[in-house]
């Protein structure tokens, strides 16, 4: 299961851009995920569930437009031009030196034939966008899917703000025409068939080249997610020629933790 | 030698010794990217900071030679300021109204200086006293541009070792915190530390052969911390600080003491710091004194007028003077 996708669609950001003149005046409202990041993280809502249409909760039954949409011919414009049902939309901005802190939004998936498409209206290069882990660059002007339900964290270390519209769909034919949701992730490779005393090996070999190289540790440093960091580890590891097993890699840190704490006060 | 290990980024964690050959005990380092050490301990940071997965499987080794070539390649800030004290005193407030100046790095009651300090008869003085430069060097890296302001708040029982750590750090001005001995024994016997539950640390560092009775072992090893705080203002320069005098004595004493001048904003902004506990960043802070004299047991008061009092009162006889 692929979990980026660019689509083969166009988007017009001029007209987005005059949407956000139009919208200039609101109040964008702070993200409901208080925990989930440090900084400013706000947004306004075009489209969300009825009856709760003042905070940025984008999960519902029956969903509705907001005054705001009114605003926003070039949203508008674009929504058209999909084909499938429409959920939340909303336009969500990240200020300059925000973070998002890495999590997994589990209401969100393929299997919940749901599916988020990022639009991206204003950004800079200094916004870092890692899913699974891996980063992902979208430019205005494109339309990206995203599995979300897999971990994530955004930083925006530009000196502008990062204002991605946020489009939830239902999955239906025309969508899966588009996006191939199914095909294999050549990132997520299925875990190497070696026996214990080979992996654990060729995972202290790696824990070497890992000391060695601060390009392959800055690759695993920020990863949160411990089931994510024991895929990651495992997928860098086959790219050296060291495949080496998940049991080995959770082995080997509960070793570490143990000496670690062991060694308190010596 | 190898070429230097370049360690910009990490932070020496613990020191595993090997007792058989020293030289092949290891430094294990843990990376941050953040700007500073913002918990109101060391250890805090650090237990945040391993619960990152990298922390776990990737930290980094080093021999104690790497150690100290690392800190001739790369000097941490200069220590400012060292603050001794006898723990439950105001301590963690003083660090963390230091901490809110400009530019300022606070190591409290770094891991890695302590086991320095303790490692005793492994190393030779020599030795142990550049390592000890070394260690500081490596943890007072600094985190971010216009960082220029080293805080060391050890632990209290270094201040057993004074000696020691004024010849690692000769230039370097020092306090020493201290409070009213039922005070301190009162809140230490509420929430044991390190040094105050019986069996954690050696007996022999603060004198005791043997003390059956756990509370009397705590008065034995706080009157041990407290003389140790007046030998070592008689051994060299040293303010003492009483804990009454907090918190205006961080920016009207210890700030000068250091060779600070305060900018306005920063006597404001510390002023504004001091009404909160860091410790309870959610209630004010306020003085405790009479509600934790009042609650101590008869028991308890005999055990603090015994073994704290008179290094207490040669403490503020001295202080007076």
């Amino acid at each position: 299961m692929i979990d980026r996708f660019r689509l083969p669609l166009t988007v017009n950001t001029a007209a987005l851009r005059d949407d956000l003149i139009a919208l200039s005046a609101e109040g964008w409202v702070p993200h409901f995920n208080g925990d989930f990041h440090d900084g400013d993280w706000t947004g306004l809502v075009l489209r969300g569930p009825m009856g709760a249409t003042d905070s940025l909760l984008s999960t519902g039954e029956a969903f509705a437009d907001t005054p705001l949409m009114a605003l926003c011919a070039g949203v508008r414009t674009l929504l058209a031009g999909l084909d499938c049902p429409l959920r939340a939309v909303r336009l969500l901005r990240l200020a300059p030196g925000a973070s998002i802190h890495e999590h997994r939004d589990y209401d969100l998936g393929y299997e919940q034939s749901e599916a988020r498409l990022h639009v991206p209206v204003l950004t800079n290069p200094g916004v870092e966008f890692h899913l699974r882990n891996r980063r992902v660059e979208m430019a205005p002007g494109e339309v990206w899917y995203l599995d979300l339900g897999q971990p994530h964290r955004v930083f925006n270390g530009g000196a502008t703000d990062r204002i991605h519209l946020v489009i939830d769909v239902g999955v239906n034919n025309w969508l899966r025409a588009l996006i191939p949701f199914e095909a294999a992730d050549p990132f997520r490779p299925p875990e190497p068939l070696v026996d214990a005393d080979t992996a654990a090996a060729n995972l202290d070999r790696f824990r070497v080249l890992v000391a060695a190289e601060p390009d392959l540790h800055a690759a695993l440093r920020d990863t949160t997610d411990r089931d994510l960091f024991v895929e990651e580890t495992i997928r860098l590891g086959l790219e050296r020629a060291l495949p080496f097993t998940a049991a080995a890699v959770r082995d080997a840190m509960a070793d570490e933790r143990r000496r670690w704490n062991e060694q308190w006060m010596r | 030698m190898d070429a230097i290990a370049r360690l910009d980024g990490w932070l020496p964690g613990r020191i595993f010794w090997n007792d058989d050959d020293v030289e092949a005990s290891i430094v294990e380092w843990i990376h941050s990217d953040e700007t500073g050490f913002p918990d109101a301990f060391l250890d805090d940071t650090f237990a945040r900071l391993t619960r990152r997965p990298a922390n776990v499987l990737f930290r980094r080794r080093t021999t104690l030679a790497q150690l100290e070539a690392w800190a001739q390649h790369s000097p941490g800030i200069r220590p400012t300021g060292l603050i001794f004290h006898v723990s439950r005193c105001g301590s963690t407030l003083l660090a963390h109204l230091l901490g809110r100046l400009d530019g300022a790095l606070v190591l409290s009651e770094p891991g890695p200086v302590d086991s320095l300090i303790r490692a005793g008869d492994r190393l030779g003085r020599d030795r142990q006293i550049r390592l000890l430069r070394a260690v500081v060097s490596a943890l007072g890296q600094a985190r971010a541009p216009g960082q220029t302001r080293l805080f060391i708040k050890l632990d209290a029982w270094n201040t057993l070792q004074h000696a020691l750590i004024r010849e690692a750090f000769p230039e370097t001005p020092r306090v020493f915190l201290y409070r009213d001995p039922v005070e301190v024994l009162v809140s230490a016997l509420r929430q044991r530390g390190v040094h105050t539950a019986p069996g954690l640390l050696p007996g022999g560092l603060f004198g005791i052969d043997d003390e059956p009775d756990p509370d009397a072992w705590a008065a034995r090893v706080l009157g041990a911390i407290l003389t140790g705080g007046r030998e070592a203002a008689d051994a060299a320069p040293t303010l003492l600080l009483n804990y009454a005098d907090l918190p205006g004595a961080a920016w009207a004493g210890v700030a000068g003491h250091f060779g600070l001048t305060l900018t306005k904003d920063e006597v404001a902004r510390l002023t504004l710091a001091s009404g909160r506990n860091p410790k309870r960043s959610d209630q004010p802070f306020e003085s405790d004194a009479a509600a934790k004299r009042d609650a101590a047991p008869e028991a308890v008061r005999t055990l603090a007028e015994r073994w704290m009092r008179p290094a207490y009162d040669a403490l503020e006889a001295l202080r007076r003077a």
